[in-house]
């Protein structure tokens, strides 16, 4: 996918590297716009999230600070204990309402820092100390990016070359190739149609997403399924219910290689800009439980929710590739 | 005022005259949810090398200082776009490509505490190319009539795209309540809810049982009701 941006603001020390004029030759139409540094226009106090979302502008950027971090503990490890997260790029074309993005960014504008040997370099660091689980499409999604940035394929390339290194990346997207290796992990996450229609906007539909998730199985390429999150709408017992119909016939399970399952959950923190940026939206507007400094839904509906889910995946015996997020 | 919603501020000529200007807009004590609704335009003549008509500025430099500013050019289209210096003095030499004129940066700067960069619009329409030598008031009013009709388009398709919230009062409901300061959160959280699933949150709170309530207890347990409802719709 190749998005639209209307503006796009550049670093100055921006514009030597390689990855810029790839990029910016995207975008002949584009206003292009030199900055001195990403934050005056990322970082702009008030900015109108949901305006901005129907026009995003695009941010280049070199990122001289960290590059990567440890995941927030609510993040599924999948059983790695702990694991980090490259922010090589932050915010994301699609519009998901309940995005934790749309919470923690006051802006719907995307960055990309163009730099990413600096985080080869940082990750060869941590690698050092030994194995690292690392997301690389965390704050973002680089699968619907590819249509304009190679650090998808970069970061393939980088895992290829580091066995130590294990790979997370996560989409929405309809990404076109895939590699096969063992360190790296595609993780896509579906959900029912009706979510996607109503809650998931700009992003390929359940059955585009299926046969993307299919291409990669077929590629031999790792897949993990994240039904995370799972998000509350009037009859999900019978949306649910269709949605794991589908998915247990239409992909291969025994073939994955882990899934993911949780029901949507947010620092309360966030919910507050999350619900300025999709002020209509019932997906935030839902009036969550607080627990630990976390919004979540009544316990017993997000326990039924988890149920129809997980229930329906046992029963087709992948019980033993289930995280499921409590 | 020119009409009901729509002032007209002079602001003088300089930073510090447009500061003031900005000032006097707002009265004491605002704050920026007072004003989300609000939308500023700046309009007014600049010097350019290479440059003429009217420009919407995306970027804006102030030269002593060598801080910039961005306004979001979201809400109108169809304008040449341009960068912008503000100056303390006339630019006799300007650099080709850039507009220079001596309130912008200002304006951004006072505003921005109260007005988000979508809601600050700049216009410009070139005057000269650095030498003011025979510039009139009278030459400066027929440039800008000239550019009247696009500043009035650009005006109006600003105007509606935007509008004031339409809010509904829940305050006959916090009283008959008995709500506390949280509570009345809460209220506000469920209509909110009930509203984006096209139903109507009031209505639920009289079905719940409104009317029995005598006591903030008693009120707790109607929230909690329309809160069940709102919450296991199946």
């Amino acid at each position: 996918m190749c998005a639209a941006f209307s503006h796009i603001y550049i670093e100055e020390r921006a514009r030597s590297y390689e990855e810029t004029s790839r990029i910016l030759s995207h975008f002949s139409d584009s206003t292009k716009i030199s900055i001195r540094h990403y934050k005056d226009v990322f970082n702009r106090p008030s900015q109108d999230s949901a305006l901005q979302n129907e026009s995003k502008s695009l941010i280049l950027a070199v990122n001289d600070g960290r590059k990567i971090f440890d995941a927030a503990p609510v993040c599924q490890d999948f059983g790695m204990g702990k694991f980090y997260y490259a922010e090589s790029a932050m915010n994301c074309v699609f519009s998901c309402d309940y995005c934790f993005l749309k919470g923690m960014y006051g802006t719907s504008n995307v960055v990309i820092f163009v730099n990413i040997e600096d985080y080869f370099e940082e990750c060869e660091k941590y690698l050092k100390d030994g194995p690292l689980y690392l997301c690389a499409s965390f704050d973002t999604d680089l699968g619907a990016l590819s249509g304009i940035s190679s650090w998808q394929s970069k970061w393939e390339d980088f895992a290829s070359s580091h066995p130590d290194l294990t790979l997370e990346l996560r989409t929405k997207s309809a990404i076109c190739e895939v590699k096969s290796a063992d360190n790296i992990i595609y993780a896509f996450t579906l959900s029912p149609d009706e979510v996607i229609r109503r809650y998931e906007k700009k992003t390929p539909s359940l059955d585009v997403r299926i046969r993307t998730v299919n291409n990669a199985l077929n590629s031999g390429a790792n897949v993990r399924l994240c039904f995370d999150p799972l998000i509350y709408i009037k009859d999900y017992e019978l949306c649910y219910n269709r949605f794991a119909d589908k998915i247990i016939n239409d992909i291969d399970l025994k073939s994955v290689r882990d899934i993911s399952v949780g029901t949507f959950r947010i620092s309360s923190d966030y919910l507050h800009n999350l619900r300025r940026a999709c002020p209509g939206s019932s997906a935030v507007l839902f009036p969550f439980d607080r627990e630990e400094g976390y919004c979540v839904y009544p316990k017993d509906l997000r326990e039924k929710m988890m149920g129809i889910i997980v229930n329906r995946l046992e029963n087709a015996g992948c019980g033993n590739k289930l995280y499921v997020n409590p | 005022m020119v009409s009901d919603d729509l002032e007209i501020i002079l602001t003088g000529i300089g930073k510090v005259n447009a500061a003031f200007a900005c000032g006097r807009m707002f009265p004491m004590g605002l704050t920026r949810n007072d004003l989300k609704a609000d939308i500023v335009i700046n309009i007014g003549t600049c010097g350019a090398r290479d440059l003429s008509g009217l420009f919407i500025v995306n970027k804006i430099t102030d030269e002593a200082t060598g801080r910039d500013f961005y306004p979001d050019i979201i809400r109108v289209s169809g304008v040449p776009e341009a960068s912008l210096v503000t100056v303390d003095e006339v630019k006799t030499d300007p650099d080709p490509g850039v507009l220079y004129e001596m309130e912008a940066s200002a304006i951004y700067q006072a505003l921005s505490k109260l007005i988000s960069p979508d809601r600050m619009i700049f216009l410009k329409v070139v005057s000269d190319s650095g030498d003011v030598n025979g510039i009139t008031t009278e030459y400066v009013n027929d440039l800008i009539k000239s550019h009247l009709p696009e500043i009035k388009r650009i005006i109006s398709s600003v105007r509606e795209g935007t509008g004031k919230e339409a809010s509904i009062s829940n305050d006959d409901l916090y009283e008959r309540l008995y709500a506390s300061t949280s509570m009345r959160v809460h209220i506000d959280e469920l209509i909110r809810y009930a509203s984006s699933l096209g139903i109507d949150g009031r209505k639920l709170f009289a079905e719940a049982g409104i009317d029995e309530v005598s006591s903030r207890a008693s009120g707790k347990e109607v929230i909690t009701r329309v809160r069940g409802i709102l919450t296991h719709l199946h």
